[in-house]
């Protein structure tokens, strides 16, 4: 506890005693003022609006907007409008206005009020909030108001109530008009959809529907299930694999990937080796059995969690989280366990002494890496670290963007699941101290303690406060035990960390993550959308069932990251080729040739490098090669390489002429990432779906739109450089907004290669 | 000190917070939790008048934004939010940075110290505790916070030099502390 907070408050309760001055009686003064605002907005006329939007929700999402809230709202205030406290003050400068024939008719409404005036007077009451809180918008924005409850009061005039229970819902409330149409988010539900996902024009989702749990398979039926999922998929896109690597270099490419360096008896074990695969699966099984094995993976995990944090990689206790992770994995035990210890473990005061270097915990670690502010960062990573779903856009609103266009989604993308783990985390803090560090804090249990309430309180895209309680992601409560046999948990983080431990969202993010250091990108993306594009859908839907065919292997192997690695490696995907053409080539190819190999490394038909490092070049990095080569007409040979090729040029139709021009102008090695050509040249149709379903929202400006795009890649910070580099791009493209959102966009798909 | 929780038995929240059966009158609500909103206000470092009018403001933005009722201390807790939020506010549109905007620490603080009774019961104790003190800590004290004396003229009124005024009120607010820690 902070000891400055409590001398300030025993000092101001001391100053209480000694001057005598306790706290006033100011509930006369507040329902006065409360009621010279509802008499002014009743006394001033209120123009009918002509063109009010009627919004209603469409049928089957009534469970997304809690339809038996009875007050109506009026919508979200964005930023940039008055605060309550300015509105106040306008109000009441109205009031003095007013004053004298407020005085009169007031006095006149408290010797005639009635119960039959009051339902009308409470209508008025919400149309006057709604005037007297917004006075500034324009009707367009105003929703039609409902009314209140019409409950009779029993009590004095003066009384008013407050809302009741939901539970209560007052008959005489005709149906509300104030609730948002569901069109009017970012990423509705498509219009030709029924509204119900299973419906959605990609076809039934694997998650949704009910399957038997496939059968345990042998390690060599499940590399059979990769190769034969990944040559349909190349079969149905009209893809040509690229060739194989012989199997000396694939032998090298594994013990690479695996140890991260070739280790001489390997190598020669290696060389050794027949093209039979059974070999292969040797060399993995004793690659996997080394320290080198153990420490790379070890390191790789501990940079995926504590990544891009306010910890830094030269951090004592990151480096200590690296070396507990790997000890963790060369101890063999089921991988998905680590969540426990990574969010479940001691923090703050239970843990070790963490920056003089002794060793910490994970929790302790992670706590102090991404708690502070509201946990939201803290929230967002383990959403895309542990639960394989990107939660940043359900922080603000039910998210349909995963369901619309995507085979399979997380269902867990609603606002509610998002601040329940804010509730759930409450208590979770960090301290910093006077040497600047960062120190994990663990108030749990006093918070439990003291009896105070662990909600978190939200607003909805209506302007209507929620509260949510600390459910765990399925909805259920902390304090049940997972299963009969399980222990109940002390407190909710310890809960969070053993559901994550077992859930099936755990077990798709590691299959994610260990494909992607693998393979070079992820097997699914955590936030996955193909738009309208038929071959998109395709490849998206077959990806999402590897995934989960993969991850559901995975569980019934007993998450052993090992066996799961293995798989991987021994795939035919693995052996590919990567592309080796010129830049020339690159640049010479025709749309329909780059499209074509765009979706072979999407659906890995070629070979990537494999992710060093979680983290690439930095969105900031790649957005100022757009602007720096876009505030250039002719690219020139001093130019740097990392900037020549950054070519976003939706708004322009790439000719022939001008990237054989560029290639000529260039002396350099080829390419080894298609992206940055392919990207550069043309958005791909599911870029183009969601920006248009951005740019088509009404209630998005362009800062919001900068937002959703740049947080696509979780691990992005949206600070004042990146808003101000858009806006920048937004002005070169002369007003663009569609045109700067696929730069952006560009951007984000290169700043971190491999997250989206 | 205050515990709900039984002990030997891992705290959990068994309570789930249930919306009220019945709405509150605003009166009522008011007159409930007035005197706490006023009082956190005060200890976060506004003046009487500040408080009184942000208190009021507090209100009228719960009106305003109708809330489900949980429990008492949930509306409590909330309602010392949003009148955190309108103190830094006005801190920071008159650009006056020394204000606290950790507000979790700071709520923690509070529930510490002033419980759910809106520090009533911290403010008998503390009357206790100060019942104890020696008559000069006391007088101390009282020039301190009541005359708002400066400590050059507290140390005269005592007869005692500046750094012995400044020693002896520390030392008072200590056993006012440790007091308060038994007996809260």
């Amino acid at each position: 506890m902070n000891e400055q907070h409590s001398e300030q408050i025993i000092d101001s309760f001391l100053q209480e005693m000694l001057t005598g001055q306790s706290p006033p009686d100011l509930s006369g003064k507040i329902v006065e003022a409360w009621e010279r605002e509802q008499n002014l907005v009743r006394a001033t006329p209120i123009a009918a609006p002509t063109n009010v939007p009627v919004h209603q929700v469409a049928s089957g999402q009534a469970s997304l907007w809690n339809s038996t809230r009875p007050l109506a709202k009026p919508a979200r205030r964005r930023r940039g409008q008055p605060t309550s406290f300015g509105r106040n003050a306008i109000a009441a400068a109205l009031a003095v206005v007013a004053c004298g024939l407020l005085l009169a008719l007031g006095s006149y409404w408290l010797k005639n009020a009635s119960q039959d005036s009051l339902p009308v007077a409470k209508q008025s009451v919400t149309d006057s909030a709604t005037v007297a809180a917004n006075p500034t918008e324009d009707d367009s924005s105003s929703p039609t108001v409902t009314s209140n409850d019409a409950q009779p009061d029993n009590n004095s005039a003066l009384a008013r109530t407050l809302p009741s229970d939901s539970s209560q819902p007052s008959p005489a409330v005709a149906p509300t008009s104030e609730l948002l149409k569901i069109d009017d988010l970012p990423f509705a539900l498509d219009a030709n959809s029924s509204g119900t996902r299973a419906e959605t024009s990609t076809g039934p989702l694997p998650e949704l529907t009910v399957q038997p749990q496939s059968p345990r398979l042998s390690d060599v039926e499940i590399v059979r299930g990769i190769d034969q999922r990944l040559s349909q998929l190349w079969r149905d896109l009209n893809l040509v694999p690229a060739g194989q690597l012989p199997p000396k270099q694939r032998a090298l490419r594994v013990a690479q990937r695996l140890t991260n360096q070739v280790k001489a008896e390997q190598t020669l074990a290696a060389l050794e080796a027949s093209d039979r695969q059974s070999d292969l699966a040797e060399l993995v099984a004793q690659l996997t059995q080394t320290n080198e094995f153990a420490e790379t993976w070890g390191k790789h995990f501990s940079g995926i969690w504590f990544g891009q944090t306010s910890l830094s990689g030269d951090d004592q206790r990151v480096q200590a989280a690296a070396r507990r992770v790997s000890e963790f994995i060369s101890s063999r035990q089921p991988f998905n366990q680590i969540a426990v210890e990574l969010l479940g473990g001691p923090v703050g005061s239970a843990s070790s002494a963490a920056v003089e270097g002794a060793s910490t915990s994970l929790s302790d670690t992670l706590v102090s890496a991404l708690a502070g502010n509201g946990n939201h960062r803290l929230v967002t990573r383990i959403g895309n670290d542990l639960l394989d779903t990107n939660l940043t856009c359900v922080r603000c609103h039910d998210s349909n963007l995963v369901a619309a266009g995507s085979a399979g989604i997380s269902q867990l993308a609603t606002q509610e699941v998002y601040w329940s783990l804010v509730a759930l985390l409450q208590g979770v803090e960090v301290n910093v101290g006077e040497d600047k560090v960062r120190r994990g804090v663990d108030r749990q249990l006093q918070l439990l303690d003291s009896g105070k309430p662990l909600v978190a309180y939200y607003d909805l895209l209506d302007g209507r406060l929620q509260a949510a309680q600390p459910l765990l992601p399925d909805g259920t409560r902390w304090n049940q035990p997972l299963s009969p046999q399980s222990e109940l948990a002390a407190q909710p983080r310890d809960a969070l960390a053993r559901w994550l431990s077992q859930s099936k969202g755990l077990d798709r993010a590691t299959v994610n993550q260990v494909w992607r250091a693998l393979m070079g990108s992820p097997l699914v993306a955590s936030i996955a959308w193909s738009g309208d594009d038929p071959v998109e859908q395709l490849s998206l839907r077959a990806r999402r069932e590897l995934q989960l065919f993969l991850a559901d292997q995975y569980r019934q192997h007993n998450h052993e990251l090992p066996r799961l690695i293995g798989w991987i490696v021994q795939s035919d995907a693995f052996a590919r080729r990567p592309l080796e053409l010129s830049q020339s080539q690159w640049l010479a190819a025709d749309e329909a040739q780059l499209r074509q190999l765009q979706l072979g490394q999407l659906n890995f038909a070629v070979g990537r490098p494999p992710v060093s490092t979680p983290g690439g070049n930095s969105l900031e990095n790649s957005l100022v090669s757009i602007l720096k080569w876009k505030s250039e007409l002719q690219p020139s040979a001093a130019n740097s390489s990392d900037v020549t090729l950054a070519q976003p040029l939706p708004s322009v139709n790439p000719t022939e002429g001008s990237r054989r021009a560029a290639a000529a102008s260039l002396q350099r090695s080829p390419l080894k990432s298609v992206s940055y050509a392919l990207f550069g040249e043309q958005p791909t149709p599911a870029d183009e779906y969601l920006v248009k379903r951005l740019l088509a929202s009404p209630r998005l400006s362009w800062e919001q739109c900068v937002e959703h795009v740049a947080l696509l890649n979780p691990l992005n910070v949206l600070n004042g450089r990146i808003k101000y580099l858009a806006d920048e791009l937004l002005q070169q493209h002369s007003g663009d907004a569609r045109a700067a959102l696929l730069d952006l966009m560009w951007a984000v798909r290169n700043s971190d290669h491999n997250s989206t | 000190m205050k515990s709900v929780a039984t002990s030997g038995q891992p705290p959990s929240q068994t309570d789930t917070p249930q919306p009220d059966s019945q709405p509150l009158e605003i009166a009522e609500l008011v007159q409930r939790h007035q005197a706490m909103v006023w009082r956190y206000l005060r200890a976060l470092g506004a003046d009487a008048a500040l408080a009184d009018d942000l208190t009021q403001d507090t209100f009228l933005e719960i009106l305003r934004r109708p809330l489900e009722q949980y429990s008492d201390s949930a509306t409590a807790s909330y309602l010392r939010r949003v009148a955190h939020n309108f103190f830094i506010s006005r801190r920071r549109r008159e650009a006056r940075m020394t204000v606290t905007e950790h507000a979790d620490q700071f709520e923690h603080a509070w529930i510490r110290w002033a419980g759910f009774d809106a520090g009533n019961q911290l403010l008998d104790v503390l009357k206790e505790c100060f019942g104890r003190l020696t008559d000069r800590a006391q007088l101390a004290l009282q020039l301190r916070f009541s005359d708002d004396a400066s400590r050059q003229g507290i140390a005269e009124r005592l007869g005692i030099s500046e750094h012995g005024a400044k020693n002896l009120m520390q030392r008072a607010k200590a056993q006012l502390r440790e007091c308060l820690e038994k007996r809260l």
